[in-house]
Parts: structure tokens; C-alpha cells; sequence
């Protein structure tokens, strides 16, 4: 008989075992899909979408505990570890066994969760290209589970011990996750993070599936040791990131106006530390930039390294990066990087490298309208019905502090757009570790900026890469109504403007709408 | 019949050595077993029986020595030569999912010499239902059922430990001979472990005793029989035993007037040149063929002491 024939063979005979398994299997995953669907459809800025993304749900309990007993049924009939078990004193190859074990165990798993995402998708109006990049993470995420069930299958005597085993790896995965750091602190933290990458992890569950079954001549003591200290190693290092319950990836495709921008970095010593200035190459025109927040790890010479988010992102809208000079544009965020020597705290030394782990969104902008910057002007467009801008705080010479712009049209609903850990996923297959927070609001906008009236017959000028030194302000905020009042920031005249420098500007309203998203990884050293 | 063993023996071990961890199980063990023979593994509970036939299928390959089955030694087993080999163990876990037509079904491609009606033939006798479920079967239906399943690919080498576990005197005489017919009808070499000393008795052309860690004899049932006697001695209610008795005779007790005592190492004159001499006056000394059993009982004893081993080896 053929190895192939022989895999068939006993393939067949699995089959036959687990086929109502299968069947159970089918049915719950189909609940679970069918449960998604309406959240996929429903999704609001927070929210991961796609299959297995209900994580609270008992179906999604239920789904996890079907397909572990399925793995255990099918690893555990024909045990390697157990000598009395009757295929060891068959006519079979141990490689053969294997094989239908991966095939049936976890191919079967892989397929049907892979099928449940392909039905969740279909049904909702995501990008092909980000569709398809979620099958990729499935399929990365299901084998891990289903790799690991074996492992812990192959060694444990039967259900009830691999249950049990389960849960221990649980507990002690909880155990580390809490009251260990506190005792081994950034050891098993770093560990956690980058000891073991999710394709490490992979590679290390299916090494050791092998050994278990192939390896026989390692005596059992030697098998028994070195699967516990696997285990539990995997255990430990399991990339949570990759349970974050995401599963859909930004398009990885770019569009021809988003190529890779090329970022520079400068750090700006202040008063009270270190605050780090990112530029890179301006957008074509009729088109801008906007930053998500992003973690950024900082990598000091000393290996010491430590993470920072840019400061007061969180429910912000995204930083737009807003062109300064017709080459080069300035995110406007500011991260804090540490205190400036001989004041408490970290000292960064002066060889800093930047990680810089998160996305850019290239969006398309187009010119609504403008508006004189006095009391009561409004504007309507059709597709737009906007705006109404109020003077206030008229003071008694005759200056205005500032002017409010009132969006009166609800915002559209989001079509799609949810970050959370995990979201974003790069070559390797890291996930970026956006915090909670919002990538879209929805797929368009409004913002609005001060221009010169003696520039702006037209708002076409507002768009070019020209030097604008008023920043934008967006409009696109959650709520149906809102309203964003324009600060004397980078006026002349201070805190209050006298009516002539307002009669001298009018308030150029701008539509964005989303265009695509560029992951940005990208690694590189600090000078200051 | 006469069953020599050669250097083409089916199985042939070497100084085998095999232990979990520290643990030693057995150490230097050494013996064969002949084509077409019977040979009847003794030896007591955790004296590594289970182990050694587990390293002789294949299963357990972390041994040290040789033991080579069919001229392959076991550490290097392949599939095609597991085909020419069947194996029944009492803690043997066929899968109990099954039906017994379904697992003859999944066997008999695995094995080029499967035999259909063969295994039909030993179902009639066995009175195995083909539909029963293995897992609701009786200890008794189980162990038929493994056995079938060994049977039923004609192997050259059976190797059985504990066959007879949970069968009735009825099923265990068809058992018996089957075996009997396997081992001299078609040359088949069997390998058997079992605490029913009486039916090995009967069955045995070789028997091998394992115990405190080594295989303390290894030959013919005819020359143990020709070695091995129990002796009965009647003496004077004055008479002293001796202090000292020869190593070789074992298992001595002494009941008032009474002494017995096992030989192991009786020659054909062995009652006139030794025992005479020794118990001149003696009111009675009765020499006969000892017992499967009482040999059993005599060498485990034995070994337990210091020269046990040396006194009963072959």
C-alpha cells in the first residue's frame, strides 16, 4: 500500500469516526456565522468585525469547545503517546498518521472557519482586498488554536485530561498574564511581545507534533519534559494580539496616489522633555493625509525600550498631516518622549530608534464652499446642506474671539472602519498595536479652514501644496449635529481680532472621503 | 516434535536492556525463540513481560542491545514487516467506536495476507457478532475480537500477552487450539505471556522466565522436563537436615518429617548418585517430573536470593 493510499485509508476510518462531530460542528459554526453577520453589516467605529468576533456570545464558547473536542476525538483514537493504543501494533507508518491527524484535525477546523469568514464577508461591503486579507489571518489564528489542541491531544490520556489541560494552560496563562508580571516584571512582558511571533509559535507547535510522533526513539521521561516545557512555553508566549478578535485586515493593495510615503523624524527638545516631529513627502494635490494614532516603540541604546501613544488621541478625529511647503508636510501630533536629563524619570539616551508600527489614510479632498467669516453666513449645497457660521464673543471694541461653524446634515453612517488591537497587520504578519481607538468615523467628512479673502476668488488655492498656515479643522464628528468653533491660533492679532482681519478671511469648507490605507512599518533612527 | 534454536530464529535477543528513566526493567537479557515454536514467556507481575513484547513488535524503541524479529531489528521495524506479525495484549485498546465487520474491513487492507474467510471461520468459532459494537463487548468477546484480528492475516509471529484474560474454560480450550493448530499446521511462531502456568503447560515448546530483571532460564520444554524434578523425602522423626543444601536444589520446605525440595539440575542417575547418599536413612525419597508450576514457583523463589540465577540457569 502507498503512503497515500495508506493516508486515505485511514483517513476513511477517521471520517467515519467523527462525521457527526463534523455535522455538530457545522451547525454551531453556522449559528456563529449567521450571528456575525448582522454585526458586520451594524458595525460601528469600535467594533471588530467578521466571524468569531462575537466574543461574549455562548455560541462562540460553544464553537471553541466543539472543535476542541473534535481535535481531541481524532488525535486521542489513534494516540502516539499511549503504547496500548491498537494502531501502534499495526501495519501503518507513524508519518502516515500523522498526516491524516493534520489533515483531518486541523485541516477540517482551518476549512470550516475560513468558510464561516468567506460567508461573513460575502455579506458585507468590505473591500475584496480586505477580505481576502482576513482569510489570512483565519487561517493563522484557527491553526494556532488547532495546532496547540493537538499538541495538548497527543500527550493527555484521554478527553477529560485534555480538557483539563486546556483549562490548566488557561489558568496558567492568566497566572502570568497577571500576578507573574508583577514578580518577573518586563521579562515575561517582553517575552509575551516579541519572544514568541505568532509565526514562531506556529512553527513551534508543529515541530513538536512531529517529534511526538516520529521521534520515538527519545525515551518517554526525555518526550514527557520536553512537552510539558513546550507547552508551557507556548502557553506563556501566546501573542495575544493575535486573539484580539479582528479579523479583517486594511487593504493591503494601494491605490497609484497612495505609494509608500517616506517618513522623516526629528525629536524637538522642550521645556518639559522631548516631543518628536514626524514629516514626510506631501500628498498629490487634492489630497491629504490623515495619521490614526499609532503606538510608537522607542529602542533606546541602552535595549531598554518602552512604548508611547501620541498625546490626546483618544476619540480625537485623525491627525491630519497638512502641508507645510510644497515638499514635505508635518504631522501635527506631538509624542512625548521622555523627560530631559537631571528631571526624574527615564532618560532616553541619545541613540534613539523609532518603531513606528501603525497605517496612513490617504484621502481625497474636494472644496465645498467658502463662507465670509461673519455672524449668520450660511452656506446650502445640495449634496451637502451645510453650514452656518456664528460670530461670538463679540467683545466691545468691535474684535471676535473666534467663529463657530455648525454642521447642520448628519453625518453619514459608517460603512465600515473599526480599529482595536490587532487590526492592522504588516508583512510579518505582526499585528500593529493600535490601541482603542478610532480609525474612521465614517467613509467621508467635513473640515474647514481660514483663507485670505485676497487669495480665494475661488478655494482652489486652499488645495494646492501652497504654504496655509491656518490648520484644518474637521466637521466629521459622530454626532448628527456638531459644531467646531475656529481658534485665533495662528492669527496675527492674539487672542481678538479686530472685524477688518475677519473681513480679510473667509472659512473655506473642504468634503474629504476616504481613499485607501498604507501600512506603515517602518524603523529608523533619531538624531538630537 | 524437536525445535531447535538457530541463528535464523525468528526472534533473537541479545543483551537487551530497557529502562523508563531510571528505572530498569530488565537488563542484559538474552534468548531465542525458534520457528514454528511455542514459547511461553513466565514471569512475575512487573517483571517486564509486557515491556519486552512491546519492544519485540516494535512499539518501545529505546532499548539498548539487540533484539532482532525476522531478521530486523526492532528499533528499525518496518511497515511490511509489522504485516507478517500479529499482536494481542490484555490492555490492547481497539477502537471502541467500531463495529467488529467494520474493523476486519479497515484491517484487511493493511495486511496482503488477510485471509476473508479465515477471519469468517475464527468469528463462527469465536461467536462474535460481525455487527457488535468492540466497545460494549464482554472482557471475553474483547479479546476474541483481538484475537481475530491477529489471526486473520495468517502472521508468521504472534506475539500474546495475556491472552486469556476473561475467557471461560470453553472459549479458552478453542483458543488453545487454534494456537496449536497456527503453531504446527502453518509454522506460525507464537510468543505467549500468561499467568495460566496449567494451560502454558500444555501449549509450551519453550519456556522463558523473567524475573529481578533478567531472564533467569530459557530452553525447551523437553530438557526442563528432563532437569527440573520435585522431590519428596520422608525422614527418621530423629534426623537433622543438613546445614548446608546444594545451590541447585531450590524451593526447600520442611514439614516435621516431611522435605521437599525442587532439582534443578536432575540427571538421569540423579537418585543414586545424589539422593541415596544424601538421605541414607530415610524412611521414603520419591522423585517425579516437576510441574510447569512448581518449576515456576521454585526459580521465582530462587531468584529472589543471591545465587537463584546461577543456580537455575540452562
Amino acid at each position: 500500500m502507498t503512503t497515500w493510499r495508506e493516508v486515505i485509508h485511514i483517513w476513511r476510518k477517521d471520517w467515519e469516526r467523527t462525521r457527526w462531530q463534523f455535522v455538530l460542528m457545522c451547525v454551531v459554526l453556522g449559528f456563529t456565522t449567521a450571528q456575525a453577520i448582522p454585526a458586520v453589516n451594524a458595525a460601528t467605529t469600535r467594533v471588530p468585525i467578521g466571524w468569531d468576533t462575537e466574543r461574549e456570545s455562548g455560541m462562540q464558547l460553544l464553537c471553541g469547545l466543539v472543535a476542541l473536542l473534535f481535535i481531541a476525538t481524532v488525535v486521542q483514537d489513534d494516540s502516539p503517546s499511549d503504547s496500548r493504543m491498537f494502531w501502534r501494533a499495526q501495519p501503518v507508518s507513524s508519518r502516515s498518521v500523522l498526516l491524516v491527524k493534520l489533515l483531518h484535525a486541523s485541516g477540517v477546523v482551518v476549512a470550516l472557519a475560513v468558510g464561516a469568514q468567506m460567508v461573513t464577508m460575502a455579506t458585507s461591503v468590505l473591500p475584496v482586498a480586505s477580505a481576502l486579507g482576513s482569510l489570512g489571518v483565519t487561517i493563522y489564528w484557527v491553526l494556532s488554536f488547532a495546532l496547540f489542541a493537538m499538541l495538548v491531544a497527543s500527550v493527555t490520556p484521554g478527553t477529560q485530561a485534555f480538557l483539563l489541560a486546556i483549562a490548566s494552560a488557561g489558568a496558567l496563562r492568566l497566572f502570568f498574564l497577571s500576578g507573574a508580571l508583577d514578580l518577573l516584571g518586563a521579562k515575561v512582558e517582553a517575552f509575551q511581545n516579541v519572544g514568541l511571533r505568532a509565526d514562531l509559535w506556529i512553527v513551534a507547535a508543529a515541530g513538536c507534533l512531529v517529534w511526538v510522533y516520529l521521534g520515538r526513539r527519545a525515551a518517554r521521561t526525555v518526550r514527557i519534559a520536553v512537552v510539558a516545557v513546550v507547552l508551557t512555553v507556548l502557553t506563556i508566549g501566546w501573542n495575544s494580539g493575535q486573539q484580539i478578535g479582528v479579523r479583517f485586515l486594511s487593504g493591503q493593495r494601494q491605490s497609484p496616489d497612495a505609494s509608500q510615503p517616506k517618513f522623516r523624524a526629528s525629536v524637538i527638545e522642550r521645556d518639559s522633555g522631548y516631543t518628536l516631529r514626524l514629516e514626510t513627502d506631501a500628498p498629490p494635490n487634492g489630497y491629504r493625509y490623515a495619521l490614526p494614532c499609532s503606538e510608537i516603540d522607542l529602542k533606546f541604546a541602552d535595549s531598554s525600550e518602552y512604548t508611547i501613544w501620541p498625546l490626546g488621541c483618544y476619540g480625537s478625529v485623525p491627525f491630519a498631516l497638512r502641508p507645510d511647503s510644497a515638499n514635505s508636510a508635518v504631522v501635527s501630533a506631538v509624542f512625548y518622549l521622555g523627560r530631559r536629563p537631571g528631571t526624574p524619570g527615564r532618560q532616553p539616551s541619545r541613540a534613539v530608534a523609532l518603531l513606528f508600527d501603525g497605517f496612513l489614510e490617504l484621502q481625497s479632498v474636494e472644496a465645498v464652499g467658502e463662507l465670509p467669516a461673519h455672524a449668520g453666513a450660511v452656506l446650502l449645497r445640495n449634496d451637502a446642506r451645510l453650514q452656518t457660521i456664528v460670530a461670538d464673543s463679540l467683545d466691545p471694541a468691535g474684535a471676535l474671539r473666534s467663529v463657530t461653524v455648525y454642521v447642520l446634515k448628519p453625518v453619514e453612517p459608517a460603512v465600515y472602519g473599526r480599529v482595536d488591537q490587532g487590526l492592522l497587520t504588516h508583512k510579518s504578519l505582526q499585528p500593529s498595536l493600535v490601541t482603542s481607538n478610532t480609525v474612521r468615523f465614517s467613509e467621508s467628512g467635513f473640515f474647514f479652514r481660514a483663507i485670505e479673502t485676497a487669495d480665494t476668488n475661488s478655494v482652489a488655492p486652499a488645495l494646492s501644496p501652497r504654504p496655509i498656515r491656518t490648520p484644518a479643522y474637521s466637521l466629521a464628528l459622530p454626532s448628527p449635529e456638531s459644531s467646531r468653533s475656529f481658534p485665533l491660533v495662528y492669527s496675527p492679532c492674539g487672542t481678538w481680532c479686530p472685524l477688518e482681519w475677519w473681513q480679510q478671511h473667509k472659512i473655506a469648507i473642504f468634503r474629504w472621503k476616504h481613499v485607501s490605507f498604507t501600512p506603515v512599518y517602518a524603523e529608523f533612527p533619531v538624531q538630537r | 516434535m524437536t525445535i531447535e534454536a538457530g541463528g535464523n530464529a525468528p526472534i533473537n535477543v541479545r543483551g537487551l536492556s530497557f529502562s523508563y528513566g531510571r528505572k530498569t526493567v530488565f537488563e542484559n537479557v538474552s534468548f531465542q525463540v525458534p520457528e514454528g515454536a511455542l514459547y511461553a514467556l513466565l514471569g512475575p507481575n512487573g517483571a517486564g513481560k509486557t515491556t519486552l513484547m512491546q519492544v519485540l513488535i516494535g512499539i518501545l524503541r529505546t532499548y539498548r542491545g539487540h533484539a532482532v524479529v525476522n531478521g530486523r531489528e526492532c528499533s528499525m521495524m518496518r511497515v511490511q514487516d509489522r504485516q507478517r506479525m500479529g499482536y494481542v495484549a490484555e490492555g490492547l485498546k481497539l477502537p471502541a467506536w467500531m463495529r467488529l465487520e467494520q474493523l476486519e474491513a479497515y484491517l484487511a487492507p493493511l495486511y496482503p495476507t488477510w485471509d476473508r474467510t479465515h477471519a469468517t471461520t475464527l468469528r463462527e468459532r469465536f461467536e462474535l457478532d460481525p455487527k457488535a459494537k468492540i466497545g460494549k463487548m464482554s472482557r471475553g468477546q474483547y479479546m476474541k475480537a483481538a484475537l481475530l484480528c491477529a489471526l486473520a492475516s495468517r502472521p508468521k509471529l504472534l506475539v500474546l500477552d495475556e491472552p486469556f484474560t476473561g475467557m471461560d474454560v470453553g472459549v479458552k480450550d478453542e483458543l488453545v487450539r487454534g494456537l496449536l493448530a497456527a503453531s504446527s499446521g502453518e509454522g506460525c511462531t507464537i510468543l505467549l505471556a500468561s499467568h495460566d502456568i496449567g494451560e502454558l503447560e500444555l501449549l509450551a515448546d519453550w519456556v522463558g522466565f523473567l524475573g529481578e530483571q533478567s531472564m533467569q532460564l530459557s530452553e525447551s520444554m523437553d530438557s526442563l522436563r528432563g532437569r527440573f524434578k520435585q522431590v519428596d523425602v520422608v525422614l527418621p522423626s530423629s534426623a537433622k537436615l543438613v546445614d548446608s543444601l546444594p545451590s541447585t536444589w531450590l524451593s526447600v520446605e520442611q514439614s516435621g518429617a516431611h522435605l521437599k525440595f525442587v532439582v534443578s539440575d536432575a540427571g538421569a542417575d540423579f537418585e543414586q548418585r545424589v539422593l541415596r547418599p544424601q538421605f541414607l536413612n530415610a524412611m521414603r525419597v520419591e522423585v517425579r517430573e516437576a510441574t510447569l508450576k512448581e518449576v515456576f514457583l521454585a526459580v521465582q523463589r530462587s531468584a529472589k536470593g543471591s545465587a537463584g540465577s546461577m543456580a537455575v540457569a540452562s
